[in-house]
């Protein structure tokens, strides 16, 4: 792996470069994502389903591919208003340019936003628009080969669909979707990653990405409540697939599965508890993730179906979503389109408060950002700041959430009133214009390390000007891809910045009744920091 | 949404990334690019509304004082537009950035250079005949009235610059449906900039919304009974 310097010097954003449509995409290791395995491209009845490879120089694609490609966009141009407004309309006026992260952090100008969709526009041009049928380069149009899909699936498996540029686009192009378009025609002719196919066929089959199985599920939950017994000496109970509750909670897995995805867990847990919620957890409805995001809205449905089907099976009133990113795209976006109407349910309520969630009244599933900022906003909670001391605190705007859901305020409303240390990254990486990760929407696979890497590298950039700032040490974030990505990336750019979960914060914070003195945090690290202690 | 096309909101906050050796990266606000664009078209919509009258007879008062508004510092005569100069410069400016920003040299297509040569051309065209080589524009409105009415005259001691300004912007409305230049109705289409962000208030319907093949409850409890019925998890039906 190269050192950070090695990898900046790599970067010119002022590309030499004068020609684009000529230059054939190169695999480089460690910037490129491999293929789905066979037996889950079979499992999901995926097109053209064989044993592949990226660098291959035979892609072993139908014989009829250009033609099932042409139709597809054809199709895809019939559904979406906005796919083809979106390549008509631009005038490569290049304010998005050096707006995206793999841009700014690999100066492959193939990763300026206009030239990723100019890749699928040029094609567009030269077989759906009178001017490219007849004038062909002059007109900016380009013939469908190859080389031209190959550069299609290194390029649009290198957007994170952050939706970052669309912001600064004066058109509102959203190239996002443009991505997405370019993920299903691949998809058209059978070429899949792994990192998006495996998750996606493990959620159909078990419930959730990690291929967790029921018992598996409770004993991880139980492994947890037992965690919280040693820290607030409370015995917590938490219901899975019990009929009848008030609302069914659904979190996505990497919460039980991963770190320090796990400590937000605990946080919901000890909330739950504390305001004495009847939910339910389901094992069936166990993701709340969705990487069909990421391949195509057939399969985004079909994963997304659970949730609803879940909920009417069990009766409950409505559903209270975790922290996680595309989840919430999905949730916000699309579920009620694809699924609803989710008419056997009732607009939510609060139970604690009694508020209202007049925005989710349609879909009638909650964020618990929302849920739980409320609840400190009507002083339902107790909360002992000085927990959190040993932290200073950055909040890092997740894409979907920020962006999609416009979810700005609520999370920093819960930072402030559950920390003392609170410092904002600078105003143009934050908030609607915050910068990805660089490992999402399914390219957060260690094959792409590198190009991980420096996709994250502005958003690291901006917390190293806080480190040495404000001297922030933690980062917090609501998206499991962020919790799952962010800590490799801060430990390359700028070491000794530790991520976590907003709810982590909150359990933290919450004082619970019958608790007995809290001497460490979740992550069983002592409150008050060591260097302190000897300094009394 | 009435900012983004009337200001161009988006543009505005437009800033630009560069990348500093021991800082890493750092942002400058970036306003040329808005300023040139808003120049650019806000000239382009008073010019077009000034030549409102060739086509109209009699003249709205309102496009005889944007005339006086435009024509307002009065040097020389007939008085030079603020318009007229804003758009050259404009149109230079965003031209320069085609050719000299290597980013938007590489992005720049054929048809990019094409219409701001034309528009270029039509200017200067335009300028010319109003300050130079100055043409009968009596003769001028006869001749738009005529076509406008299907009865077009014959007229030839016009000058050669009219006839080549009126050529360039044929071609550029022929040009129109076929280019980018169609963001202009675009703009108002886009649903990133025109659709409320209600989707969890609101159902929207989308009409092709087919079923899918969905993993469903009873297939799932079906693989998982056992495992489910030994962790004491509740199961709908016993086998």
């Amino acid at each position: 792996m190269k050192k950070p310097d090695e990898m900046l010097n790599d970067v010119n954003l002022k590309p030499k470069v004068l020609d684009w449509m000529n230059t054939k995409p190169e695999f480089h290791k460690g910037t490129y994502l491999y293929s789905a395995p066979l037996k889950h491209q079979k499992y999901l009845e995926l097109p053209n389903p064989r044993e592949w490879h990226p660098t291959d120089t035979d892609w072993k694609l139908p014989k009829n591919w250009k033609e099932i490609i042409l139709n597809g966009m054809a199709d895809l141009l019939k559904k979406h208003r906005s796919f083809r407004l979106f390549l008509d309309i631009c005038v490569r006026c290049g304010a998005c340019a050096d707006k995206c992260h793999f841009f700014l952090g690999s100066g492959d100008p193939k990763n300026m936003p206009v030239l990723r969709a100019e890749l699928l526009r040029s094609v567009y041009r030269r077989y759906f628009t009178t001017g490219g049928k007849l004038f062909g380069m002059l007109a900016g149009a380009r013939d469908l080969d190859e080389n031209v899909l190959k550069e299609w699936f290194y390029y649009f498996y290198q957007c994170t669909e952050c939706r970052r540029c669309s912001v600064y686009c004066p058109y509102g192009i959203d190239t996002c979707e443009i991505t997405m378009m370019g993920r299903e025609l691949l998809n058209l002719v059978g070429c899949n990653v792994q990192w998006v196919i495996e998750p996606a066929s493990n959620c159909f089959r078990t419930g959730n990405h990690l291929g967790v199985p029921p018992h598996a599920f409770k004993e991880t939950l139980e492994f947890a409540l037992g965690e919280l017994k040693d820290i607030t000496g409370i015995s917590i109970e938490t219901p899975i697939n019990r009929k009848g509750a008030e609302i069914l909670f659904v979190a996505p897995s990497a919460d039980y599965f991963a770190s320090p995805h796990w400590y937000t867990l605990l946080g919901y847990l000890m909330l739950f508890h504390e305001i004495d919620l009847d939910y339910t957890w389901s094992a069936y409805a166990s993701e709340g993730g969705n990487f069909g995001l990421f391949h195509s809205p057939e399969l985004t449905k079909s994963l997304n179906a659970k949730i609803y089907s879940e909920a009417k099976r069990l009766g409950v009133r409505w559903i209270l979503g975790g922290e996680c990113g595309h989840m919430w795209r999905t949730i916000h976006q699309y579920m009620d389109t694809f699924n609803g109407p989710a008419d056997f349910l009732e607009e939510p309520v609060s139970p604690v408060t009694g508020t209202p969630f007049e925005n989710a009244k349609s879909t009638k599933m909650v964020h618990i950002c929302e849920f739980t900022s409320d609840l400190i906003y009507n002083n339902a909670l107790n909360l002992d700041k000085t927990r959190n001391d040993k932290f200073k605190i950055t909040f890092h705007d997740s894409c979907n959430p920020a962006r999609s859901m416009g979810l700005l305020e609520e999370p920093r409303y819960i930072i402030k009133n559950t920390c003392n240390h609170f410092h904002e990254m600078p105003e143009n990486t934050i908030r609607e214009r915050t910068f990805c990760c660089g490992s999402g929407a399914g390219l957060g696979a260690d094959e792409n390390l590198e190009m991980r890497l420096r996709g994250g590298f502005p958003r690291a950039n901006a917390v190293k000007h806080v480190h040495e700032k404000h001297g922030v040490n933690m980062l917090a974030c609501i998206c499991a891809i962020d919790k799952a990505a962010l800590p490799p990336l801060l430990d390359y750019w700028v070491p000794g910045i530790g991520v976590c979960g907003v709810h982590e914060l909150l359990g933290n914070a919450l004082i619970m009744e019958g608790e007995k003195e809290r001497t460490a945090n979740l992550r069983g690290e002592p409150l008050i920091e060591e260097e302190a202690v000897e300094d009394v | 949404m009435t900012s983004e096309i009337l200001f161009f909101r988006s543009l505005f906050r437009n800033d630009k990334a560069e990348l500093k050796g021991t800082q890493g990266l750092t942002y400058d606000s970036s306003k040329l690019l808005w300023l040139g664009g808003l120049a650019f078209h806000w000239s382009l919509i008073i010019i077009l509304a000034r030549h409102m009258r060739f086509f109209t007879e009699p003249v709205a008062p309102c496009i005889i004082f944007l005339q006086n508004i435009d024509g307002m510092f009065q040097l020389g005569s007939p008085a030079f537009y603020i318009s007229g100069i804003f758009i050259f410069i404009a149109l230079m400016y965003l031209l320069f950035r085609r050719i000299a920003f290597p980013r938007i040299r590489l992005i720049s297509l054929f048809s990019d250079y094409f219409v701001l040569f034309l528009v270029l051309g039509i200017t200067i065209s335009g300028f010319l005949m109003r300050h130079f080589y100055k043409v009968d524009i009596y003769a001028v409105k006869r001749i738009i009235m005529g076509i406008l009415i299907f009865k077009p005259l014959t007229i030839t001691d016009i000058g050669l610059i009219f006839y080549i300004h009126i050529f360039l912007v044929s071609i550029l409305f022929a040009y129109f449906p076929f280019s980018k230049l169609m963001h202009t109705g675009g703009v108002f289409l886009s649903p990133t900039r025109n659709l409320k962000n209600d989707s969890r208030m609101k159902r929207h319907i989308n009409p092709w919304n087919y079923p899918v093949k969905v993993h469903t409850y009873e297939e799932w409890e079906h693989e998982f009974r056992g495992a489910l019925k030994e962790a004491g998890l509740p199961v709908e039906k016993k086998r």
